[in-house]
């Protein structure tokens, strides 16, 4: 017997069940270990920074907790101050940046719709050391800054407006001597800010600053809105809630520095810089915030109130137009803005004020034509013809758009209009031969013909815009009928200076709107359009828009209070009087509007004469000069420019221009193009100076100055050890297991 | 089930061991960026004859204002400016308004203390540091006080115009956690 090896199959025990499912659980726990691995190398990619920043966060509330003088004194870090006025030091802790004003004292005269604005602010700098700031003032909406003052002990910072390259040396050369210099800066829409470098410690610092704005109206309601946050008034309390530590080496420094001071100059006890070393709490303690108001309505005024604060009002005359608004003393000012609304008395027909002021031999004098209030009962007859650009770069979107608000147009028309459209891209269609009146088979024609419009082709502006200013009217409709052209356009045209001369030749009854479509219109030239044709701009952002925007225009052009207003002074005395705006809109109800004449004598009365919906208007003016007004020449100079530039558009002489442009923002103190804002740092007397210094180097040898301590230790041996610890554990925990 | 457990132990040990020294390494990494832009910006001063400041790398909001280099224990570090935690995380920085390197006020520098600032621990009294500044003028330095103070009021008193250097970091230095009180603080004098 022999064993037959050779029948023995060896089995590759591998091969087994057993063994195949082992390999497969074993596969199994691989692909369970990196899915684990991935998802905890997630979890910590995400998790630590997030543990980070949340451990972060609790040491800056921790911080906070610890700072006591900034938030005793209402330095409160909400977002919305950061944008009110103050002062940003230059403090190494996060915390102590924000000065805001101890002290506000707001001057505001308010002519119409303007408001001349003079607003003092008086800063301390409350720390033991000399730092840096910027002064941050929220400027309202379209307003102009005429004027700044930085006083901070024997510096004087003033900020005027100069030619542009004027500027730019003055800078530089300030900067060569050492001296500082800003240049204005806008850092967000409206934000003006201005550094100040070197505010000794414990000074005060003054900032004056000058600017009109204008008085937001809407349904007869007049407002201004005042930013001026500030704090509690600095007071003994607080100062001993800081460091014990300050406040007597404060003391100190006062009994050194006083007698010293004294004997050296005669300088003057009431200056701020002294009288806050010597006091510091008293001085600070009795100033009074304080805002004074003249308001001149130019109106009778039916309700005076304001929102934010008490307030006392004293009327000035009998006609109930002009009042002296104050604060109520008990009233302290509390951290937010100041506001301010009136409402006038309705009125049945329009009213017009007027406003003046005289400067260098020079009179000038602002009319501001309200609109009546009530309801319009008559209806202003029309003949409207809309154009419509269906040219290329209207394609997709705005094409839709456009349609969109042509209906919308339509749909809003009366029975006693007359219309037409004009679809124009490289050639021009015309819906009607002349203008139609408006009734049920106009109007399904009209349908019919917006929805075959395509978007294609060139644009070719000028002959539907023509052909727009001369079409014949309707024979059914009224002579009195205003022509009204509604454009609704992405104004995507390179010929832009042809159209505004077309524009500006043509005669005067038509007005003309223009509706801005699509992302990106241009803007200028529809504005610029719509101002040539005495008429409006709108800008439809998007489809949602059409609706509220189409109807608001077709609403107000139907109720013109006021149309082809005139101005007739007397030529005899008055023979170089320059009127801004040279056309003069129409009155609409809900939009009152100013303008403004400059004369070399007084004028004393003026003849309007306009068209109202049924009959001529006019009335005779008395204007009285007794009681002058501010910031008057400063709309005329921004009336005028706005018209010298548009002159660029005419194709007058660019340096002409320049030049002209230059002398009234000058002269006017209005920023213009060619113009900025500097504000250039003044040094006082020297014998002031070196007193001063003496005085800041006297005191400085017994000041210390608190420094925010950083976190110096990173920690990541700790981290390491438990990294090390864990993995230890695992290590223990699969011996242990093996065994 | 247990095993998953222990592989996780693994891979959270490994992962903390890793995070934890890329602090360190980071640091070592940025001293070398910055200590390089610092001696290419003082060779350009000589050239331009005026002040640059380059950044160590292009997203750094901050710059190299000052070196100070420890001739005993033969240290050299360039200083950043300013004093918040992530200028801290590359290099030892100086805390405005303390950061003007023109001996009228002092000069304040804070650091970690367990990377860059780690070798304070050896700085003894009557140490000589030299400090470079941005226009490349080296002005020397004396230990003349180490004291160790709380802080757990976050704030350091500092006399503002004694022209002195003054360096702060954490205490005590061998500790392993991050959340210290003390604050080791050397000061020296112009000499």
């Amino acid at each position: 017997m022999f064993n037959s090896y050779k029948k023995i199959q060896f089995i590759d025990y591998q091969d087994s069940y057993i063994y195949q499912q082992k390999r497969k659980k074993q596969r199994r726990k691989w692909l369970k270990l990196i899915i684990l691995v991935t998802l905890l190398v997630f979890l910590i990619t995400v998790i630590v920074p997030l543990a980070q920043s949340q451990h972060i966060n609790i040491q800056a509330a921790n911080l906070s907790l610890t700072e006591t003088i900034p938030s005793q004194n209402g330095t409160n870090h909400d977002n919305n101050l950061i944008y009110s006025p103050q002062l940003i030091f230059d403090h190494p802790n996060n915390y102590q940046h924000i000065g805001l004003p101890i002290d506000i004292n707001a001057n505001v005269e308010i002519s119409g719709l303007i408001a001349y604005t003079t607003i003092k602010q008086v800063f301390i700098n409350p720390y033991a050391a000399e730092l840096e700031g910027k002064y941050q003032f929220p400027l309202p909406e379209n307003s102009a800054v005429k004027h700044l003052v930085i006083k901070i002990g024997d510096k004087e910072i003033v900020g005027q407006i100069m030619e542009k390259k004027i500027a730019k040396e003055r800078y530089q050369h300030a900067k060569q001597q050492g001296k500082k210099a800003s240049l204005v800066q806008q850092q967000r829409a409206n934000l003006f800010t201005n550094h100040i470098a070197n505010i000794p410690a414990h000074s005060t610092v003054v900032v004056t600053l000058t600017f009109i704005m204008p008085v937001a109206y809407s349904d007869g309601e007049l407002a201004i809105n005042l930013p001026l946050a500030m704090t509690t008034r600095y007071s003994p309390h607080q100062f001993q809630q800081s460091p014990a530590e300050i406040t007597e080496i404060d003391n100190q420094v006062v009994e050194l520095d006083v007698p010293d001071f004294n004997e050296s100059t005669q300088y003057s006890l009431s200056h701020p810089f002294l009288t806050l070393n010597a006091s510091p709490s008293n001085t600070l303690a009795k100033s009074q915030a304080s805002i004074d108001i003249k308001l001149d309505a130019g109106a009778e005024i039916s309700t005076i109130h304001s929102a934010s604060h008490k307030i006392n009002t004293k009327p000035l005359n009998n006609q109930l137009s002009q009042y002296l608004i104050t604060l109520s003393k008990a009233q302290t000012l509390a951290n937010k803005n100041f506001n301010l609304t009136w409402q006038l008395k309705p009125m049945q027909a329009p009213q017009i004020s007027s406003y003046t002021e005289k400067v260098d031999d020079e009179h000038y004098t602002l009319l501001t034509f309200f609109p009546p209030q009530t309801k319009a009962t008559e209806i202003f007859a029309r003949d409207v013809i809309f154009i419509i650009d269906t040219s290329g770069s209207m394609q997709g979107a705005s094409i839709a758009q456009a349609k969109h608000s042509l209906q919308q147009g339509i749909a809003l028309l009366n029975n006693n209009d007359s219309f037409n459209i004009i679809a124009f891209n490289h050639t021009v269609d015309l819906l009607f031969t002349k203008t139609q009146m408006v009734n049920e088979t106009t109007i399904s024609q009209a349908h019919q013909f917006i929805d075959n419009l395509n978007a294609d082709g060139g644009t070719e502006m000028y002959r539907p815009l023509s052909q727009a200013l001369v079409m014949a009217k309707n024979t059914a409709q009224s002579t009195r009928a205003i022509r009204q052209v509604v454009f609704i356009t992405d104004g995507a045209v390179a010929n832009e200076f042809e159209l505004m001369k077309l524009l500006a030749g043509a005669h005067n009854n038509f007005r003309l709107f223009t509706v801005g479509i699509g992302a990106a219109p241009n803007g200028y030239f529809m504005k610029k359009a719509a101002q040539f044709g005495r008429g409006s701009f709108v800008y439809i952002q998007n489809i949602n828009q059409v609706r509220n925007k189409i109807s608001a225009l077709m609403t107000k052009i139907s109720q013109p209070a006021l149309s082809n207003i005139e101005l007739k002074v007397d030529n005899n005395i008055h023979q170089n009087i320059e009127i801004y705006p040279k056309k003069i809109a129409d009155l609409y109800l809900g939009e009152p509007m100013q303008v403004a004449i400059k004369s070399k004598h007084p004028i004393t009365s003026i003849e309007l004469t306009g068209d109202t919906a049924k009959k001529s208007w006019q009335k005779l003016l008395f204007i009285d000069d007794t009681y002058p007004s501010q910031g008057i020449s400063s709309i005329w100079a921004r009336n005028k420019i706005e018209d010298l530039l548009d002159g660029l558009v005419m194709g007058v002489d660019k340096g002409e221009v320049k030049g002209h442009v230059i002398s009234v923002s000058l002269a006017h103190q209005i920023i213009s193009p060619y113009t900025s804002f500097i504000a250039v740092e003044k040094a006082a007397e020297k014998a002031h100076e070196s007193t001063l210094k003496k005085m800041n180097t006297a005191k400085n040898s017994h000041n210390s100055f608190m420094v925010a301590v950083p976190k110096t230790a990173l920690g990541w041996q700790q981290q390491f050890l438990i990294g090390l610890i864990l993995v230890s554990l695992g290590l223990l925990i699969l011996r242990v297991k093996s065994k | 089930m247990k095993l998953i457990f222990i592989y996780i132990l693994f891979v959270i040990g490994g992962l903390l061991c890793i995070h934890a020294s890329w602090l360190p390494a980071k640091a070592w990494l940025s001293q070398q960026l910055i200590s390089y832009s610092w001696h290419q910006s003082i060779d350009q001063q000589k050239l331009y004859r005026k002040k640059v400041a380059i950044k160590p790398w292009p997203w750094a909001d901050t710059f190299p204002i000052a070196e100070l280099s420890f001739k005993r224990i033969e240290k050299d570090i360039v200083v950043l400016n300013g004093g918040d935690p992530t200028t801290l995380a590359f290099s030892a920085g100086a805390i405005a308004p303390f950061n003007l390197a023109n001996h009228t006020s002092a000069f304040v520098v804070a650091g970690h203390n367990d990377s860059h600032f780690s070798f304070l621990e050896d700085v003894i009294m009557k140490d000589v540091i030299s400090m470079t500044d941005q226009y490349g003028k080296s002005q020397l330095y004396q230990v003349e006080a180490i004291d160790i103070i709380d802080a757990s009021s976050g704030q350091l008193p500092i006399v503002t115009n004694n022209s002195s250097l003054i360096l702060i970091t954490c205490y005590p230095f061998s500790s392993v956690g991050n959340n210290t009180n003390e604050r080791y603080v050397i000061t020296a004098k112009l000499i």
